[in-house]
C-alpha cells in the first residue's frame, strides 16, 4: 500500500512536533508494508529525493517565498507542495491515498484530492481555537476556516485523543463517526542518552535536590505560571525540591520575574532551549515531571516521561485526561490550580512507594499502548477501511493523459 | 496515378491555398484543434470588475462558434455551485468561504476552489485540452492544474504589478512578483493585449520572446488569433515539455 504524507515539517528541519510524530509514523509504516512517501519543505537549498529507513522523501525548496506574514507564506507554499505532489502522483499512479498533517497543508491537500480523486485523510493534530484559546482576528480566522474545511474534505479524520476529537467535531460541526482517534506514540529508544547521568543532574542541581522537570513552550496553554504559582507550596513541604524549566516562549520573562519577586529564583533553574539527548537525560534524573497544560490536544511529555519511567504529574485536561489513570501510572490534578499541582507533585515527593508504583504501570502502559508500532497498525487498518470504501464508490479518476493523446 | 502520387498533388493543393489564402499553420491542422478548452477568470460577464470579463466573455463565445466545447471556471459568490450554459459557454460559478484578509491569501484560497471545480469538469469530460488562466491570481490555480494533469496552460497578463504598485517594494508586491515570475516561466504560452505590455514583461520577468503573443482585443479578428495559437501550441507542446524536462535534467 503506497501513501503519501504531506507535511510543512520532516526532520532534520523541526519547529514544533510535528515533524516528529510523521516521521516516527512513517518509519513505524515502512516496517508495517507500507510504502509512505513524504513531501515536505526543505530549507537552505536542501531539496532532492532521499530514501531514509524505508521513507521516500521529497523536499522541495520553500527557502524564498516572500509573503505578507506566516498564514499566506503557508498558502503560497502550498502552491509549490501541490506541483511537486502531482509529479509524484503522475509517477506512482497505484498511490491509495493522501495523508494531510494540519491546516499547513490544506489548499494542497484538497486540490490534490480532487485532481486525483484519490481520499484524504488529515491528522488535526491541534486546532487554532485551542491554541490561542479562542479565534480574535482575520489571521486565525483564516486558519480556523482552513483547518474546518480540510475536516470537511477528508473522508477519515484523525485526533490523538477523544478530547481533541469532542472539540473537532463540535467546532465544525462533523459527524461523529466520520473522526477516529488514534492516540500518538513514543518511541522508546530515542530517548536513550549518551550523557553522563550524574554530570547532568549536578550540573542543574545539589546532589541531595529532588528534580521537578518541565519542559515545554513557555506559552499561556501550557501552564507554565500555574507550575511557577505551585512552587512555593512545594518548597514548604519540600525544601529540597529542584525545579528545571526547559524551553522558552513568551512568557519566559513573566515566569522568571515572578520566582524573582516571591524570592525562590534559586530554586528554579531556566535552562532555554535544549538538546534531545539533555532532555533525555532529564527526565531519567528527575523525580517529577509536571505537565500543568491548559490546553493540550495530546499531551507528549507525558508520555516520555513516563517511558523514560519518572512520575508525572499532569493537569487534568485535554489529552492528558485519557492518559493518565489517577494514582495508578500519574497523578492528576485540577487544571489551572497551581494548590492542586503543589498537592500532586508532593504526593509524590513524599511517597516512594506510590512513585514506584507509578514508574512501573506507566512504563507498562507505554509498552501495550502508545507505541509507534500501534500507532501504524491502527492507522494501517483505517487505511485499509478507506480503500475498501472507495472501491466501492462512484468517485473515480479519469486517467490524464498527454495534450497529443 | 498512384496512390502516393495522388497524396502528393494533394499536399501541393494544400500548400498552394494556404499560401493564397495567407493562413497559419494551425488553422488547417485541425487535427490539433483542442476539443475542450478550460478558461479561468476572475470575473466573467455580466459579473464585472475589470476588462477582463468582458474579454474572457469574447472569446469563450468565439471558441465555441470555432466548435470548441468550453468551460469558463469563475469566482461569483451568488452563485457558488451553479453551472450555467450562457451562448453556448458552460460556465461554472465558484465562492470562497475562507477568511482571506488580502488579495494574496484570496488568490490561493480561490486557486483551490478553481482546482476543484476542473477537476470536476475534467472527470465528467473525460479530458481537458488546454487550460488559460487569466491575470495574475488565477495563476496558483492554472499551474498547479498544468502540472498534475499535464495540459498546456496559457496565461494572460493585462497588467503588472509593478505597473500597480510602481516602486513600492514590500512583502506582499514581491509575492504577487513571484507569481507573476513564475507564470511568466512555467506557464506554454503568454497572451497580453500590446506590444508595450509584452515588453514590459520581457523586461521584468524575462520569459522567452517566442513565447509571447501580442492579441489585441480592439481588433476584430482577435480570438481567431488565439484560436490559432491554441492549435499551434496543442501541436507543438509535447515538443516543448519533452525539449524543458531536457533542459532540466541536464
Amino acid at each position: 500500500m503506497k501513501i503519501i504524507h504531506l507535511t510543512w515539517e520532516y526532520p532534520p528541519n523541526k519547529i514544533g512536533g510535528l515533524a516528529t510524530h510523521v516521521e516516527a509514523l512513517a518509519k513505524a509504516q515502512a516496517k508495517d508494508g507500507i510504502t509512505p512517501i513524504v513531501i515536505t519543505c526543505a530549507y537552505s537549498g536542501e531539496h532532492g529525493f532521499e530514501e531514509k529507513d524505508g521513507v521516500k522523501i521529497y523536499r522541495f525548496d520553500s527557502d524564498h517565498i516572500p509573503a505578507e506574514d506566516f498564514p499566506s507564506w503557508a498558502l503560497q507554499m502550498n502552491t509549490l507542495m501541490a506541483n511537486q505532489a502531482s509529479e509524484i502522483l503522475n509517477e506512482n499512479e497505484d498511490v491509495v491515498l493522501i495523508h494531510a498533517h494540519d491546516w499547513l497543508v490544506s489548499t494542497a491537500a484538497i486540490t490534490l484530492k480532487h485532481i486525483y480523486r484519490k481520499p484524504l485523510v488529515v491528522t488535526i493534530h491541534s486546532m487554532e481555537l485551542g491554541r490561542r484559546g479562542g479565534i480574535y482576528e482575520d489571521r486565525q480566522k483564516l486558519i480556523h476556516d482552513l483547518e474546518g474545511r480540510i475536516v470537511f474534505e477528508s473522508w477519515k479524520t484523525i485526533c490523538c485523543s477523544h478530547y481533541m476529537k469532542d472539540a473537532v467535531c463540535s467546532a465544525f460541526g462533523v459527524p461523529w463517526d466520520k473522526v477516529e482517534v488514534i492516540p500518538n506514540g513514543v518511541c522508546e529508544e530515542c530517548l536513550e542518552t549518551s550523557l553522563d547521568l550524574n554530570e547532568v543532574k549536578s550540573k542543574y542541581s545539589l546532589p541531595h535536590e529532588k528534580i521537578v522537570f518541565f519542559v515545554g513552550r513557555h506559552v499561556w496553554e501550557k501552564g507554565l505560571d500555574v507550575l511557577m504559582g505551585a512552587v512555593p507550596k512545594v518548597l514548604e513541604k519540600n525544601p529540597d525540591a529542584k525545579f528545571i524549566i526547559a524551553g522558552k516562549g513568551y512568557t519566559t520573562d513573566k515566569c522568571r520575574q515572578m520566582a524573582h519577586d516571591f524570592g525562590f529564583a534559586d530554586k528554579v533553574a531556566f535552562t532555554g532551549f535544549i538538546e534531545d539527548k539533555v532532555m533525555n537525560a532529564l527526565y531519567k534524573v528527575s523525580d517529577v515531571v509536571a505537565v500543568p497544560s491548559r490546553y493540550e490536544p495530546f499531551g507528549i511529555v507525558a508520555l516520555e516521561a513516563m517511558a523514560a519511567e519518572t512520575p508525572v504529574v499532569v493537569a487534568d485536561s485535554g489529552g492528558l485526561s485519557e492518559i493518565i489513570e489517577q494514582e495508578k501510572d500519574g497523578i492528576k490534578v485540577w487544571p489551572n490550580h497551581s494548590e492542586s499541582l503543589s498537592w500532586g507533585i508532593n504526593r509524590i515527593l513524599a511517597d516512594t512507594n506510590l512513585a514506584d508504583n507509578i514508574r512501573k504501570n506507566a512504563k507498562e502502559k507505554i509498552k501495550n499502548m502508545y507505541t509507534w508500532s500501534v500507532v501504524s497498525k491502527n492507522t494501517k487498518e483505517l487505511y485499509r477501511r478507506i480503500a475498501e470504501e472507495y472501491e466501492n464508490a462512484d468517485w473515480k479518476a479519469v486517467k490524464f493523459v498527454s495534450a497529443n493523446q | 496515378m498512384s496512390q502516393n502520387e495522388q497524396q502528393k498533388l494533394n499536399q501541393k493543393i494544400l500548400e498552394k491555398i494556404i499560401k493564397q489564402l495567407n493562413l497559419a499553420p494551425g488553422d488547417i491542422e485541425y487535427s490539433k484543434k483542442p476539443k475542450n478548452v478550460v478558461l479561468i477568470t476572475p470575473d466573467y460577464l455580466p459579473r464585472t470588475i475589470s476588462d477582463i470579463s468582458l474579454q474572457s466573455k469574447q472569446l469563450a463565445e468565439s471558441l465555441v462558434h470555432k466548435g470548441i466545447n468550453t468551460h469558463v471556471v469563475t469566482f461569483d459568490p451568488w452563485k457558488v455551485g451553479f453551472s450555467d450554459e450562457l451562448a453556448g459557454v458552460n460556465v461554472h460559478y465558484i465562492g470562497n468561504t475562507i477568511k482571506s484578509y488580502s488579495p494574496l491569501t484570496w488568490a490561493i484560497t480561490t486557486g483551490m476552489e478553481i482546482g476543484k471545480a476542473v477537476a470536476d469538469i475534467y472527470h465528467k469530460e473525460g479530458n481537458i485540452d488546454l487550460i488559460h488562466a487569466h491575470e495574475w491570481s488565477m495563476f496558483p490555480a492554472g499551474l498547479n492544474l498544468q502540472a498534475a494533469m499535464r495540459k498546456p496552460l496559457f496565461i494572460n497578463y493585462y497588467s503588472l504589478q509593478e505597473q500597480r504598485t510602481p516602486g513600492i517594494n514590500n512583502n506582499f508586491t514581491e509575492a504577487v512578483k513571484q507569481i507573476e515570475w513564475r507564470g511568466s516561466k512555467l506557464s506554454d504560452r503568454i497572451v497580453v493585449n500590446e506590444e508595450w505590455m509584452k515588453n514590459e514583461l520581457l523586461k521584468f520577468y524575462s520569459p522567452p520572446e517566442k513565447k509571447v503573443n501580442v492579441v489585441d482585443p480592439t481588433n476584430i479578428n482577435w480570438t481567431k488569433d488565439i484560436a490559432r495559437d491554441y492549435s499551434w501550441v496543442m501541436k507543438n507542446w509535447e515538443k516543448w515539455r519533452y525539449d524543458r524536462q531536457s533542459q532540466t535534467t541536464h
